[in-house]
């Protein structure tokens, strides 16, 4: 075993009033700080959390080490690294000081999901106010101790000086916790409006060193040496390896579970919830495979080649967006007309490793869940509801994962839900590791959409009149599969889609319509979950924005003006014409109509350039895409990306730039080649060979990021932005090449070469 | 109310094993598992390796490469009993470079090293089968250019590398940068 978890028999009790400091084993391995294991290798118990408790959020060591706390996790974003800038940064140690523990509900406060690009604006944020008080409160103790005024005192590196006196951190700490000097509020707690109120006043960033700065990640090191412990190394003694035999239609219940034969693995069923266990993993895997589940057989979704047609012909509320002035009688007078219909399909988060949890459901009611979700307060809870139990008998306990990118966010980690289940039938440690089909089948995708789109020009080709009508089924379906299987009531779900992302454009006349569908299928499922979806990398105002940014193109195109003049024509707000700009002029935009002179549909090598642009939470991106077309064969060369970003205060600029490179290589991927394909039963796009991801050789050959800095600004996310301009920007660029417009994603060598040789 | 986890960390060859013997990062290895069973369950459930990882047991994405003699491997379907080169895996790459340079220890290969500067990963899922495939190429081509990079790393067979969080950029100047180490 490589690897293996002794828990400890101690319990978790109250410390706040006792005055005695837990102290750091020097046993324990840095990576392993885990505020409980120190905790139990001091012989005390550890403190209960209370986050208007400053020593719940920061211990400040005897040696001047620095260990915090966020319930917040790394999804191999950077978060580790950028949460400990800001906390070295508010209490002026050095950045080497501070160890991050994340995600550890015994330890870590609850700060909500780690989604929505909200780590380094909410998380990071209220970190940055409990450090400032941590910092005020060491001072008021080094006042004491060095007698003199908090004003007369400077602090570097940890250490406070008064005149020729000085007194480290950790000297002002020995002996107790670190308690503010004053009181902490939380209001909110655990969500996402939740306030943390302070007296201490946060450094003003012009006088930062750490914040701002490319300080390496603090994760990388372990993860190129297995050092690191993602949740698939996780061991623990007693523990079974389970696969899980999912239904064969998403409504299908069980007929029957067939038998095994000569086999070490025993076949556990729970409701329509069926797994092989086995000591060995490979003897799990080769009886989930030779079992013989028979299923009821179920169809009620649509061909996902039919899915247009089902999103239009849904019932569902229509919900008014945006409705200024009067779109219809505009339209009808304007001068020149445009319309066109988008397209989007399902998708795939796509973890590169299929899900993966292990579970132990103890005979006195306790339970560990090891887990890479989102957010582990939300899993203890959703575990507690499932055995019946308050969420204190419940630990989570976050490993690093693969990158999930939405997947683990509402949808806490389906692996685990079955886990548990299992955990507790088996009285055993369960470790359920999906295999690929399951989670290309499985996992709650992003959903498809249909959007069409209509805009008026006057005479002079100035735009009178836009609308968006989008039909989006749901965003977000928070079913967890293990429950639902096993037939388990759990709390009531509203899955309907919602539009996501404002237009920042001014035109005049504007209507802008959502059809908030339900989940394709769900109706006539026994689970209520029909073709599960949830939050997919800046989830809705991905597909809002790829309709609205090329449909912007076709109007300006319509108009015969420059994309890029068309859109600053028609923006007021600063920061986004800023990065529009910045972006044009760090990739060479050539100021012309599109399509370019001498575009042809048919031309090998044709090349052209697309522009756009988006706010998302607050973080305005933009960007130019320059790329070549083979109409042979209709593969898409992308020459060159760019993309300018206004993320208001940078912490870590190197960290930013990385972000962009993510989100431009996997939405490059998307554009060019994800759809979730189903029959009328099940998802039929069951593995990287029906699912293809952009290789290597197909990603962009330069990528350009330009980062804004406004240090004024506070700082907002970076993890979602630029994802949305990949694929209007393509779809822009195709048509300055060729003159030809793709309006349905993906777009594969297949659909490009259809749509250039239809368009010749 | 329940407390939490402390965490040992115990490694190296099980002590049982079969009348099978691979050999593992220089050292010979008794297999316990059945001879059917993948290389990538012997490796990591039973020598309690973590640099392989399972990513999809069908050789489409390569997360569970190793090196098979000094050929990039997957590892998720090749039964065991057929294994007949010495297998490196990640956590092995520091003993090549070390005997490669001969010198007794290394802390790490210069591909990991570059993978370091260039902070390449992301979640790091995929990575155990890029830097397996860099050090495969640059075995074959000491310095490799970009275009070489991105051939390798999509059209060696069985299948593409995949990377989901987009590291593709980083991992080129990556294999560059230690082009330039090894040199």
């Amino acid at each position: 075993m490589s690897l293996i978890y002794e828990r400890p028999v101690s319990r978790r009790g109250f410390l706040k009033t006792g005055g005695a400091l837990v102290v750091m084993a020097a046993s324990i391995p840095a990576a392993l700080r885990l505020d409980v294991a120190e905790a139990i290798a001091a012989g005390v118990a550890y403190p209960a959390l209370d986050p208007t408790q400053l020593s719940t959020w920061i211990t400040v060591h005897a040696d001047g080490t620095v260990t915090a706390r966020s319930g917040h996790v790394d999804l191999g974003q950077g978060n580790r690294t950028a949460l400990a800038q800001i906390i070295a940064e508010e209490l002026d140690v050095a950045f080497s000081k501070v160890t991050m523990i994340l995600g550890n509900t015994n330890a870590t406060p609850n700060q909500g999901v780690t989604a929505g690009s909200t780590t380094i604006r909410l998380a990071g944020a209220q970190l940055r106010l409990i450090a400032a008080e941590a910092r005020a409160s060491l001072l008021t103790l080094a006042s004491a101790k060095l007698a003199t005024p908090v004003s007369g005192l400077t602090v570097s590196n940890g250490v406070v000086t008064a005149g020729t006196k000085t007194a480290s951190y950790g000297s002002l700490v020995e002996g107790q916790i670190l308690t503010a000097a004053t009181p902490i509020e939380i209001k909110g707690y655990g969500g996402f409006g939740m306030q943390v109120s302070v007296t201490a006043k946060p450094k003003s960033p012009t006088q930062y060193t750490t914040v701002g700065q490319s300080i390496p990640r603090v994760d990388i090191p372990d993860k190129v040496t297995t050092a690191a412990t993602y949740v698939q190394d996780v061991k623990v003694p007693g523990m079974l390896h389970a696969r899980v035999i999912h239904p064969q239609g998403i409504g299908s219940t069980v007929t029957s579970v067939g038998t095994l034969s000569g086999s070490a693995a025993q076949v556990v069923q729970i409701g329509n919830l069926v797994a092989v266990l086995a000591e060995r993993e490979w003897d799990a895997i080769k009886g989930a495979s030779t079992l013989s589940v028979k299923w009821s057989s179920w169809n009620g979704l649509p061909l996902s080649s039919n899915m247009a047609a089902a999103l239009r012909a849904a019932t569902a509320p229509i919900k008014s967006v945006t409705d200024r002035g009067s779109f219809q009688s505009s339209y009808d007078a304007s001068a020149k007309k445009v319309s066109a219909t988008y397209q989007t399909p399902f998708e795939n988060h796509g973890m590169l490793g299929p899900s993966c949890a292990v579970a132990d459901v103890r005979s006195d009611g306790t339970a560990t869940v090891y887990s890479s979700t989102q957010y582990p307060q939300g899993l203890q809870a959703q575990v507690a509801t499932m055995l019946g139990t308050s969420p204190q008998q419940v630990e989570v306990l976050w490993f690093e994962g693969p990158g999930c990118y939405g997947r683990l966010s509402a949808v806490y980690d389906d692996a685990a839900s079955e886990a548990v289940l299992l955990s507790k039938k088996v009285g055993r440690p369960v470790r359920v590791q999906w295999m690929r089909q399951d989670e290309n089948i499985w996992e709650p995708h992003g959903p498809g959409t249909l959007h069409d789109m209509s805009g008026g020009l006057d005479a002079s080709g100035n735009p009178v009149a836009w609308k968006h009508e989008a039909w989006m089924p749901p965003n977000n379906d928070s079913t967890a599969l293990g429950p639902a299987l096993a037939g388990l009531k759990m709390a009531g779900r509203a899955a309907i889609g919602g539009w996501t992302g404002p237009n920042l454009y001014t035109f005049a006349n504007a209507l802008e319509l959502a059809h908030a569908l339900p989940e394709l299928g769900a109706a006539t499922s026994p689970y209520g979950f029909g073709l599960r979806t949830t939050f997919l990398r800046s989830p809705g105002q991905y597909q809002i924005t790829f309709a609205q940014e090329a449909f912007v193109d076709e109007m300006a195109a319509a108009a015969k003006q420059d994309p890029l003049q068309f859109r600053l024509q028609h923006l007021t707000d600063p920061r986004a014409i800023a990065v529009l700009k910045a972006a044009a002029s760090a990739a060479g935009w050539e100021a012309r109509t599109s399509p370019r002179p001498a575009a042809s549909p048919t031309q090998n090598g044709a090349s052209g350039q697309g522009i756009a642009l988006v706010l998302r939470d607050g973080t305005y991106a933009a960007s130019v895409v320059k790329l070549a077309l083979d109409p042979s064969t209709g593969k898409i060369q992308l020459q060159s990306v760019t993309v300018a970003q206004d993320s208001g205060l940078i912490i870590n600029p190197m960290a930013i730039k990385h972000q962009i490179e993510s989100c431009v290589i996997q939405t490059a991927s998307r554009a060019i080649h994800e759809e979730v394909t189903f029959d009328t039963s099940n998802v039929t796009s069951t593995d990287w060979a029906s699912y293809p991801l952009l290789t290597m050789a197909e990603a962009p050959q330069v990528i350009n990021s330009v980062l804004i800095n406004h240090p004024e600004i506070p700082s907002t996310g970076v993890g979602e932005p630029a994802v949305n301009l990949m694929a209007p920007a393509i779809s822009s660029a195709i048509f300055d090449a060729t003159g030809v417009r793709l309006r349905t994603l993906p777009f594969t060598p297949t659909v490009v070469k259809a749509g250039l040789t239809a368009g010749a | 109310m329940v407390g939490g986890a402390a965490l040992l960390a115990e490694r190296g060859a099980s002590a049982q094993g079969g009348p099978l013997a691979i050999t593992v990062n220089g050292k010979s290895h008794r297999v316990a598992s059945s001879p059917d069973t993948p290389l990538l369950y012997v490796l990591r459930d039973e020598m309690g390796l973590r640099g392989p990882k399972f990513g999809c047991g069908l050789q489409q994405c390569g997360a569970c490469a190793v090196l098979m003699g000094s050929k990039e491997t997957r590892s998720c379907m090749l039964p065991v009993s057929q294994v007949k080169a010495a297998v490196t895996t990640l956590e092995g790459l520091p003993g090549l470079w070390a005997q490669h340079k001969g010198v007794a220890t290394v802390a790490l290969h210069p591909v990991q090293q570059a993978w370091i500067d260039e902070q390449v990963p992301q979640c790091g899922y995929c990575q155990n089968g890029m830097m397996v495939m860099a050090v495969d190429l640059l075995t074959r081509n000491a310095k490799p250019s970009a275009a070489e990079i991105r051939d390798a790393f999509t059209n060696t067979p069985p299948s593409a590398h995949l990377c989901r969080c987009g590291t593709y950029d980083s991992i080129i100047k990556a294999v560059q940068r230690a082009s330039s180490m090894m040199a």
